[in-house]
C-alpha cells in the first residue's frame, strides 16, 4: 500500500470546479459553487469560512462520502468519478484518513480496537492490526490508554484516538472536519500540535476545517470559503515543511 | 475473503457485544427460531412415528409374505383361502384375523391364525418353536383357548389355565390361557399384549365367521411376481384387494392427508412467526447500530462486508435456534405422541410404539429451516445495513431526517396489485393428495396478500392520520396534535411495528376463524343429522369405524322398553372405493331418515325410494368432490359377497370423518356384508316421556348382555365439540406466540424510536413540555399505531380467513365449510392491539421523558 512517496507527482488531493446542490422541495441550495482546490504533498491546509459556507459539504465530497453534482475530485491523480462505492470505500481505508468533529468512535470498543477498525475493514490479521494500532496510539501519546473505552476518555484523548485511526492506514492525506470544535481550548491546542507534528514527522498532508483563526494559524496555508467558493488564500508563516520542499 | 474477515470481525467486536447488552431480546429471537424449528421437527417426528410404526406393524404382521389380500371393513371371504393356493407360483397362503379388545387389565390384541397349520407364512410369523401348547387337543377343541405372550403372562402374573375376561363385539367373554408364545415377530408388538387364537375360535369370538382380515401369501422362488399378482387379482376380483404389505402404509398416508395438511399449516405458521421474530430482531439491532455502521463505512468498511456481517449474524441465530429447536421438537413430540397416536389409532389405524429419535432427516430439516428462516429474515436488514446513510449519522446534529418523499402512490398501486394477485391465487382449481401441494397453494397467495398489505400500510397510516386530523382538527389537545404530526411526518418509517402486528393479528384471526368455521359447520351438521334422543354406543364415546361394536340384535332388547318410540342400529366400517379407504355407514329408513336429516347438495328425483330399496347410496360431498362423483353415477364396492354396484342417489353434507362417507340402507348392508354388528343404536323416545328414565331403563336392559354407554343428544354434541377442541388446541399455542411477537415488535420499535428521537424530545422539553405532556404525546402515538395495526390485522386476517375457509378448506378436504368470522375476537384484537401498544411503549417512553433535558440534547 506504500506506493506513494512524497516525491509522487500527483497531488494527494485536488478538487476541480466542484458543484454540489441540494434540493429541498422546490428550493435549490448550492452548497458548493464551482470550487477549485489543490493540496500539495506534505502540505497542511486549513479551510475557514462562516457556518453554512459549504465546508463540511466539501470534505464529504473529498473523502468520497458523497458525490458532487458537477466537477471532479482527484485523490493522488485518480478521479473519484471513476470509482464505484467499493472503490471509494477502499480509498478511505488506504489513502484518505477522516477525522470528525464528533469523534465518531465506536462506543463499545476500546481505544486500540477503534484504531484497528480500518485495518480490520481491509481484512488485516489480528496481529498486524494490533501491532500497528498500538504503535499509532503510542505516537499520539495514548500508549497508556489502549484499553480505555471512549466514555472513559476525555474529549481531547478521544479525538487523538480518532486521529490515530485516521493515520494508522498511512494515508496520503488526512481530512479533518472541525477536529477541535468539541474541545476546550487547551485540549484543542494539544490536538492541533499533534496534527502539526504528525504532518511534519510522517509527511502526511492534512486538510482541516475550522472556524477558529487561532487553530487555522497552525497550517501552512489558509483557504477561506464563502457561499461555496474559495474567496481568499493566505500563508500565515513559512513552515519548515514548505521550506524543505522548496529546497528539494 | 477480505470482506468475510472484516465481517467476522464486525460480528465479534460489534454485534456480539450488542447482543450481550440485550440478552433478553437475543434469547427471545433464538426462541422464535427454535420454536419454529421445533414444531416442524415435532410434526415430522410424529408423522414418521405414527405412519412409520404403522408400516412397521403391518410388515411385522405380514411376516415374510410377498403379497396380501385384504378388504378393510368388510373382510376377506374365507372361501378365497381354498382357491388361492391353486394359483401357479403361490407356495403358501394363510388367513389371519386381528382385533384389539379391552380387558380389565388393559387392551389385548388377538391374532386368529391356523395355529397348527404347516404353511410357510405362518411358520415365519409364529414359528412352531416359539409357540408352546402343552395339550394341542384341548386347545383346539375349546373355543376359549388362547396362547398368551410370555411377556404378558409375566406382566399380568397369570398362571396356565388362568381366565381373561375380554369385551368381545358380541359381549363379554372369558378366555383361558392354554399355551404361550415367545415375544418375537408379531407377538412382540403392542408391548407384547398379544394373544394367539385358533382361527375358528377367533372368528367366533369376533363375530366374523367365514371372514378373514388378510390372507398372507408367499410366492415360489421362480415365480414371476407380476404374473402371479395378475392371476391373484382375477381370482379375488371384487371381493378384496391384492397388494404388497408395504403398500398398505401408503393408504394410511392418504387417509392422514387432512391431518398432515393441518399440521403442516401449523408448522408454516410457526415458521412465518419465526421469520418475523428474526427479521424484527435484526432490523432493530441494525436500527440501533446505524451510527456505528455509518462510522464503519466512513473508515473503510465496504457495504458488502456490513451486509455479510448481518447475514452471518442471522446465520448464527438460525443455526443455534435450529439446534435448540431439535431438542425442543423431540420434547414437543414426546408430549404430543400419546395424543396423536391415540387420535390416529382411534380414527384410522392402530399401531405399535414408534421411535421419536431424531434422524438425519429431522436434523437436516431443522437446520435448513433455521438457516432459511434466518436468512430470509436477514435480507432487508442486510440491505439497510449496507445502505446506511453515512453522512446523516456522522453529523453532530444527527436526526434532522432529511429524506426523500415516500413514493406512497407507487406503493399503494403495487400493494393493490399484490392483493389482487393473492386473492386470485386462492381461486386456482386443482386436485391433489399431497399436503405439500396444498400448503404451497395456500402459503404463496397468503404471502402475496401479506406483502400487498405491508405495502399499503404507509398509505393507510397517512390516510388514517389525515382523517383523524380532519375529525379532531384544532380542538384536540396539543399532545394529540403533536402525536398526529409525528405520525404524518414519515409514514414509511412509522410502519415499522405495523407489519409484524398486522401479520401476527391476522394469524390469530385466521386460526380463530378456521376453528370457528369448522366447529360451526360440524356442530351444526351434528345437530341437524343426529336428531335422536339417545345414542347407545359400545365404547365410552363417539362411534368410529375402527371402534368398539355390539351385536345389532341388541336393538330388539331396546324396542320393547317403555317410552321408546323407535330404534335404529347403524354400522360404521371402512371400505374400499377404488384405491381409497372410505367410511361405509348403514342406516335404516327412507330419505329424510325419519329425523336424520342430511343436508342434500344434489339428488336424483327418486333418491329416497331407491335408497330404501338398497339400490342407491348417499355419498358425502367431500368424497364426491375428490372423486368427481355426481348424483346418478355408479360406484362399485367390494362386499363380502363380491363386488356390487350402487347408484349415487344423492350427495349429502357429512362430517363423520374426513376420509369421506358412503351411506347405505341397513338391510342391504347386512345382506351383502354378512355383518351383524353395530356401532350405535339411535333411540327416539315417545313425546312427553322423561328421557332420563328411558335412559335408565335401557341401561338396565343392556347391562347383562353388553358393555355399552348411553349418551344423550347433548352429551353426544359435547363429545364432538370436545374432540374438536382437542384437535385444535395446537393452533391456540401458535397464536399466543404470534401475539407475543406483535408485542415484542411494538416494544422494540419504541425502544429504537425513543433513542432516535432523543434530540427532538429534548428540544420539546427545553421549549415547552413537561415530561408528562411529552410522555402523553408519545403514548398517544403508540395507541394510534396500535389501533391502526389492529384494524389492518382484522382486514387482512378477515380476507385471508375467508379465502382459506371458503376456498382452500374445500380444495384440501372437499368439505364446504360455512365461513364464520369471529367478530368478538376481531373487536378484542383491535382493543388488545391498542392497549398492548400503549403498554409496550410505556417503558421506553417513561424512561426517556424522565431524562434530564441536557442529557437528551447532548449526543455523545
Ligand atoms: N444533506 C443536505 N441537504 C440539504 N442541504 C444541505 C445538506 N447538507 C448541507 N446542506 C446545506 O448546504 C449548505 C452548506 O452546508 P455545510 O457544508 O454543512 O456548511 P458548513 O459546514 O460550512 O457549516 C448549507 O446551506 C446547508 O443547509
Ligand atoms: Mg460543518
Amino acid at each position: 500500500m506504500q506506493i506513494l512517496s512524497p516525491e509522487a507527482k500527483a497531488a494527494p488531493l485536488e478538487a476541480r470546479g466542484l458543484i454540489k446542490s441540494y434540493r429541498l422541495g422546490s428550493v435549490e441550495t448550492r452548497a458548493l459553487d464551482g470550487l477549485d482546490l489543490r493540496i500539495e504533498p506534505r502540505e497542511f491546509v486549513s479551510v475557514m469560512g462562516p457556518s453554512g459556507s459549504g465546508k463540511s459539504t466539501l470534505l464529504n465530497l473529498l473523502v468520497g462520502l458523497d458525490r458532487p453534482s458537477a466537477g471532479e475530485v482527484l485523490v493522488e491523480g485518480v478521479p473519484l468519478s471513476t470509482l464505484d462505492e467499493d472503490g471509494l470505500t477502499a480509498l478511505r481505508r488506504t489513502r484518505v484518513g477522516v477525522v470528525f468533529q464528533a469523534f465518531n468512535l465506536l462506543p463499545g470498543l476500546a481505544a486500540q480496537e477503534n484504531v484497528e477498525l480500518p485495518l480490520r475493514a481491509a481484512g488485516a490479521s489480528r496481529r498486524e492490526a494490533t501491532e500497528r494500532a498500538r504503535a499509532m496510539l503510542v505516537a499520539v501519546g495514548l500508549g497508556e490508554r489502549l484499553r480505555h473505552r471512549p466514555d472513559e476518555l476525555s474529549g481531547g484523548q478521544a479525538q487523538r484516538v480518532a486521529i490515530a485511526r485516521a493515520l494508522v492506514i498511512e494515508p496520503a492525506i488526512v481530512v479533518a472536519d472541525e477536529p477541535t470544535g468539541s474541545l476546550d481550548s487547551e485540549s484543542g491546542t494539544g490536538v492541533l500540535r499533534l496534527l502539526r507534528r504528525l504532518n511534519e514527522e510522517q509527511g502526511v498532508a492534512i486538510l482541516m476545517v475550522t472556524h477558529a483563526p487561532a487553530a487555522a494559524a497552525h497550517a501552512d496555508r489558509i483557504v477561506t470559503m464563502c457561499d461555496g467558493r474559495v474567496v481568499s488564500e493566505d500563508r500565515p508563516r513559512a513552515t519548515p515543511s514548505v521550506a524543505m520542499r522548496g529546497l528539494a | 475473503m477480505k470482506a468475510l474477515r472484516a465481517a467476522l470481525w464486525l460480528i465479534e467486536d460489534v454485534a456480539l457485544p450488542y447482543h450481550r447488552r440485550h440478552v433478553a431480546r437475543a434469547a427471545l429471537t433464538l426462541l422464535g427460531v427454535a420454536i419454529g424449528c421445533a414444531i416442524v421437527v415435532a410434526v415430522e417426528l410424529l408423522n414418521r412415528s405414527v405412519v412409520g410404526s404403522f408400516r412397521e406393524t403391518v410388515e411385522t404382521i405380514a411376516g415374510s409374505a410377498d403379497l396380501q389380500v385384504t378388504n378393510p371393513g368388510a373382510g376377506v371371504p374365507e372361501v378365497l383361502l381354498e382357491a388361492i393356493p391353486e394359483i401357479p407360483g403361490i407356495t403358501s397362503a394363510a388367513g389371519l384375523l386381528q382385533a384389539t379388545l379391552p380387558t380389565p387389565r388393559g387392551e389385548l390384541t388377538i391374532f386368529g391364525v391356523d395355529v397348527f397349520g404347516d404353511q410357510v407364512v405362518r411358520a415365519r410369523q409364529f414359528p412352531p418353536e416359539a409357540v408352546t401348547i402343552p395339550d394341542e387337543f384341548a386347545f383346539t377343541n375349546a373355543l376359549d383357548s388362547v396362547a398368551l405372550s410370555t411377556a404378558l403372562l409375566e406382566r399380568w402374573d397369570l398362571a396356565p389355565e388362568a381366565a381373561i375376561e375380554v369385551a368381545a363385539p358380541a359381549g363379554r367373554r372369558v378366555l383361558r390361557v392354554r399355551g404361550t408364545v415367545e415375544p418375537r415377530g408379531p407377538a412382540a408388538l403392542y408391548d407384547g399384549a398379544v394373544a394367539l387364537l385358533d382361527l375358528p375360535a377367533a372368528q367366533q369370538l369376533l363375530g366374523r365367521v367365514g371372514l378373514l382380515d388378510q390372507i398372507d401369501i408367499v410366492l415360489a422362488e421362480d415365480a414371476e411376481p407380476v404374473v402371479v399378482r395378475a392371476a391373484l387379482e382375477r381370482v379375488v376380483a371384487g371381493r378384496a384387494r391384492v397388494h404388497a404389505p408395504r403398500e398398505r402404509a401408503t393408504g394410511l398416508d392418504g387417509m392422514l392427508l387432512n391431518l398432515r395438511t393441518f399440521l403442516s399449516l401449523v408448522s408454516l405458521e410457526a415458521i412465518v412467526v419465526g421469520i418475523f421474530l428474526v427479521h424484527h430482531a435484526l432490523a432493530t439491532a441494525i436500527a440501533h447500530r446505524r451510527r456505528e455502521l455509518a462510522i464503519c463505512r466512513a473508515v473503510g468498511f465496504a457495504p458488502r462486508a456490513l451486509a455479510l456481517a448481518v447475514a452471518l449474524e442471522a446465520l448464527a441465530f438460525g443455526l443455534v435456534g435450529a439446534v435448540v429447536g431439535c431438542g425442543l421438537g423431540v420434547g414437543l413430540a414426546e408430549l404430543a405422541l400419546d395424543a396423536v397416536r391415540g387420535a390416529v389409532g382411534a380414527i384410522y389405524a392402530r399401531s405399535g410404539a414408534g421411535s421419536l429419535e431424531l434422524g438425519v432427516r429431522q436434523v437436516m430439516l431443522a437446520l435448513l429451516l433455521g438457516v432459511g428462516t434466518a436468512l430470509a429474515a436477514a435480507v432487508a436488514p442486510a440491505r439497510s445495513a449496507a445502505r446506511v446513510p453515512v453522512l446523516r449519522h456522522l453529523r453532530r446534529d444527527d436526526g434532522d431526517g432529511r429524506e426523500g418523499a415516500p413514493r406512497l402512490r407507487a406503493m399503494v398501486v403495487a400493494g393493490a396489485a399484490l392483493i389482487g394477485l393473492g386473492t386470485a391465487g386462492f381461486f386456482i382449481e386443482y386436485r391433489s393428495t399431497s399436503a405439500l401441494v396444498h400448503l404451497f397453494l395456500m402459503a404463496v397467495p397468503a404471502a402475496l396478500l401479506a406483502l400487498g398489505f405491508a405495502l399499503i400500510v404507509p398509505a393507510a397510516l397517512a390516510g388514517f392520520v389525515a382523517l383523524l386530523r380532519k375529525l379532531v382538527g384544532e380542538r384536540a389537545p396539543i399532545t394529540v396534535q403533536l402525536a398526529l404530526e409525528s405520525l404524518a411526518r414519515d409514514p414509511v418509517r412509522r410502519r415499522g411495528p405495523l407489519t409484524p402486528m398486522l401479520v401476527a393479528f391476522a394469524l390469530v384471526l385466521l386460526g380463530a376463524s378456521m376453528v370457528a368455521s369448522l366447529r360451526a359447520s360440524i356442530l351444526g351438521w351434528v345437530e341437524r343429522t343426529l336428531a335422536a334422543d339417545l345414542y347407545v354406543v359400545a365404547g365410552p364415546s363417539l362411534p368410529l369405524p375402527s371402534g368398539e361394536t355390539f351385536p345389532a340384535a341388541l336393538e330388539a332388547r331396546v324396542v320393547p322398553i317403555d317410552g321408546v318410540a323407535k330404534v335404529a342400529a347403524s354400522r360404521l366400517v371402512y371400505t374400499q372405493l377404488g384405491e381409497r379407504t372410505v367410511v361405509l355407514r348403514s342406516l335404516r329408513g327412507r330419505l329424510p331418515f325419519d329425523g336424520l336429516d342430511y343436508p342434500v347438495r344434489e339428488a336424483l328425483p327418486d333418491a329416497a325410494e331407491s335408497f330404501a330399496r338398497g339400490e342407491a347410496v348417499l355419498v358425502s360431498d367431500d368424497l364426491a368432490h375428490r372423486e368427481g362423483l355426481r348424483a346418478g353415477d355408479t360406484i362399485e364396492l367390494a362386499t363380502a359377497s363380491g363386488p356390487r354396484r350402487f347408484t349415487v342417489g344423492a350427495l349429502v353434507v357429512d362430517f363423520t370423518l374426513d376420509v369421506g362417507t358412503i351411506t347405505l340402507e341397513e338391510a342391504t348392508y347386512r345382506r351383502f356384508w354378512k355383518d351383524d354388528l353395530a356401532n350405535v343404536l339411535y333411540v327416539w323416545t315417545e313425546s312427553g316421556v322423561a328421557v332420563p328414565a328411558v335412559r335408565r331403563a335401557i341401561e338396565q336392559a343392556l347391562e347383562p348382555v353388553a358393555k355399552t354407554s348411553i349418551l344423550t343428544a347433548g352429551q353426544f354434541e359435547r363429545d364432538v365439540s370436545g374432540a374438536l377442541d382437542g384437535a385444535l388446541r395446537l393452533t391456540w399455542a401458535i397464536e399466543l406466540v404470534a401475539l407475543g411477537i406483535a408485542l415484542i415488535g411494538v416494544v422494540n420499535f419504541f425502544l429504537v424510536e425513543v433513542s432516535d428521537r432523543r434530540r427532538e424530545m429534548g428540544l420539546l422539553r427545553a421549549v415547552a413540555f413537561g415530561p408528562r405532556a411529552l410522555g402523553r404525546s408519545l403514548l398517544t402515538e403508540a395507541a394510534l399505531l396500535g389501533l391502526l395495526g389492529g384494524l389492518l390485522g382484522v382486514a387482512y386476517g378477515g380476507l385471508v380467513s375467508w379465502l382459506v375457509v371458503s376456498r382452500s378448506a374445500r380444495l384440501v378436504s372437499g368439505w364446504s365449510l360455512d365461513f364464520v368470522f369471529p367478530l368478538g375476537l376481531a373487536a378484542t384484537t383491535v382493543v388488545v392491539a391498542t392497549v398492548a401498544a400503549v403498554l409496550a411503549a410505556g417503558f421506553p417512553v417513561r424512561r426517556a421523558s424522565a431524562r434530564a433535558v441536557a442529557e437528551l440534547v447532548s449526543m455523545e
